[in-house]
């Protein structure tokens, strides 16, 4: 590294193409690099790990990646994320961009669903809290309660889609909405059942989903 | 002794296996929806053979479809390979998490509730005209080694360390094929479900990689016994057709593609199983689900097991069930009308 700086573009540039090309021990280094170079850990996580999953999210919608290829570059982003978060402040851990809560509803284990869009919104810039999976109504409205804007019900079953307007109903009667969104998805919920439950929104995958949360948390604030 | 699998079994020939009957229909009533319609709690009926084959036959008799199928829920195998799994009340078992301990095949006599389905189709085989398949449901190698592993972990194998996805496969397979036997000695037909081999969940060069070769041998196995076989993939599997029919399985069922682009792919000898919406029969009117039935007739013509796209769901309304029935036989009516 002696001799003349490298470009800041170019480490932000090879940092997304690290975390898209799903070389965890790569993004670790060019992180080091980063922070070496003097670029601020923010801009290296929005510009560089950010920048690449939100092309993985691309690649996703785009049928080029699939459920493992995203389930790599997770790792690889947060593997970045540890070293960057050393040099950021407690406040710019904190995003700017809103607050959200994910769920898979009670009786329900099937969670992959859930962790991909966990992970796509949380690249994109928002704090997430994880519920987990199998998670009941009154754990739903706890986080409400703490202040998330957005809240993510996920369900894999016809069985257990029915918890879902068990949640909006008990958002509703402690008085907690429209203040909080609410908004559903997995491979049995429809538009039409999102509508029917009095749901704020509904997305049909990982991507999508990101596009209305910030189209909600913009609207809503 | 092996005893008589009905269409399923054909001794007298040695390489011409017994034939899926086709056309058929068959909606996929499994388990849930069986017991929920006869008023049965469904982890009653899913750890008891004799409910099972009870709620199986009413059903059966109920809907007067041409095949039957013993499906309990996703984890039989996983469970008795001793992954972690939970059966809430009145509902299907779900997966929890990777055994704790060594993995190694189960006994499929003695194995979680393997033996539940072996005896329940015995107890069917032993009801119904010889005519009349009992599919007996196994999960695909892909599907169980996941269980095995953890969902995620072996998703990741895939791409990262591709020797301990095989050598997992390779221990579900082994599993599997017992399990296939016993199906067989038991009267049923082995079909088989490969839910995470979905063309949703993983790339069509995984699925190459790691589902093919292990489903071929699968299918091999169980065409040695004399006894066709089926298989059903979940998702959207357009672009892996070739490779579901390369797996030598006797009749694709589908998800989510377009019946008419598959025929056009694999021919018209291809017998091709599905593919109303599931969701159009929880939620819809039974016009709604006659006029999708017949939307597949059309695209997949005469070699079609008329049916759902996945299980049929366990609170479908039962005139939904009984439209695609209905639209199986006066289809089937106006063909010899034709022909006469």
């Amino acid at each position: 590294m002696i001799g003349a700086m490298a470009d800041p573009n170019d480490i932000l540039k090879s940092l997304a193409d690290a975390v898209v090309g799903l070389t965890p021990e790569l993004v670790v280094e060019l992180c080091r690099q980063a922070l070496a170079e003097g670029l601020p850990a923010d801009k290296a996580m929005t510009e560089g790990l950010a920048a690449g999953m939100k092309l993985v999210g691309e690649k996703y919608a785009a049928r080029e990646y699939y459920v493992p290829e995203v389930l790599l570059a997770a790792r690889a982003m947060y593997s970045g994320f540890d070293v960057l978060k050393t040099r950021m402040a407690p406040g710019e851990l904190r995003t700017a961009k809103g607050k959200v809560a994910f769920g898979v509803v009670q009786g329900d284990m099937h969670d992959i669903g859930k962790n991909i869009v966990r992970v796509m919104v949380q690249a994109s810039g928002f704090e997430v809290t994880d519920l987990g999976r199998n998670v009941p109504v009154r754990a739903f409205v706890e986080a409400a309660e703490n202040g998330v804007q957005v809240i993510g019900l996920s369900s894999l079953m016809t069985t257990t889609m029915v918890r879902m307007p068990e949640v909006v109903k008990a958002l509703d009667k402690a008085g907690l909405r429209p203040g909080v969104k609410v908004i559903v998805g997995g491979a049995p919920v429809t538009k039409g059942f999102a509508d029917s439950i009095g749901a704020d929104g509904w997305a049909q995958d990982a991507h999508s989903a990101v596009t209305l949360i910030e189209q909600l948390t913009r609207s809503g604030s | 002794m092996t005893r008589s699998a009905g269409l399923g079994h054909n001794p007298n020939s040695e390489d011409r296996i017994g034939l899926c009957p086709a056309p058929a229909v068959f909606p996929l009533v499994v388990c849930d929806h069986a017991a929920r319609r006869a008023g049965v709690n469904v982890r009653d009926a899913a750890g008891d053979a004799e409910l099972l084959a009870h709620t199986s036959y009413t059903a059966y008799k109920a809907y007067s479809y041409d095949l039957m199928m013993v499906f309990i829920d996703t984890v039989v195998e996983a469970e008795a390979m001793g992954c972690r799994i939970e059966r809430p009340e009145d509902d299907n078992a779900f997966y929890v998490g990777p055994p704790r301990g060594r993995i190694k095949p189960a006994d499929p006599e003695k194995g979680g509730r393997m033996p539940v389905v072996l005896r329940a189709i015995g107890r069917l085989r032993d009801r119904c005209a010889d005519s009349v398949p009992i599919l007996g449901s196994l999960k695909g190698p892909f599907s169980l080694a996941s269980f095995l592993a953890g969902f995620e972990e072996f998703l990741e194998w895939t791409i990262v360390d591709k020797p301990r996805a095989h050598e997992t496969l390779k221990l579900a397979l082994a599993n599997q094929l017992d399990y296939a036997s016993a199906i067989v000695r038991a009267g049923g037909v082995p079909f088989i479900g490969d839910p995470v081999a979905s063309g949703s969940l993983v790339s069509p060069e995984v699925f190459h990689e790691f589902c093919l070769p292990y489903l071929t041998q699968l299918v091999r196995h169980i065409h040695r016994h004399g006894v066709w076989t089926g298989l059903h993939v979940c998702g959207n599997t357009a672009r892996i057709i070739a490779d579901l029919a390369a797996t030598g399985a006797d009749v694709l069922s589908l998800d989510e593609v377009d019946l008419s682009e598959v025929r056009r792919e694999l021919g018209p000898q291809a017998v091709l199983m599905g593919n109303v919406s599931t969701e159009l029969v929880r939620t819809g009117r039974p016009g709604q689900v006659l006029a999708a039935a017949r939307a597949c007739l059309g695209a997949a013509g005469p070699r079609l097991v008329l049916s759902t796209a996945c299980d049929v769901p366990a609170d479908a309304p039962e005139e939904n069930v009984r439209a695609i029935v209905e639209a199986g036989r006066s289809d089937r009516s106006d063909a010899s009308d034709r022909s006469d």
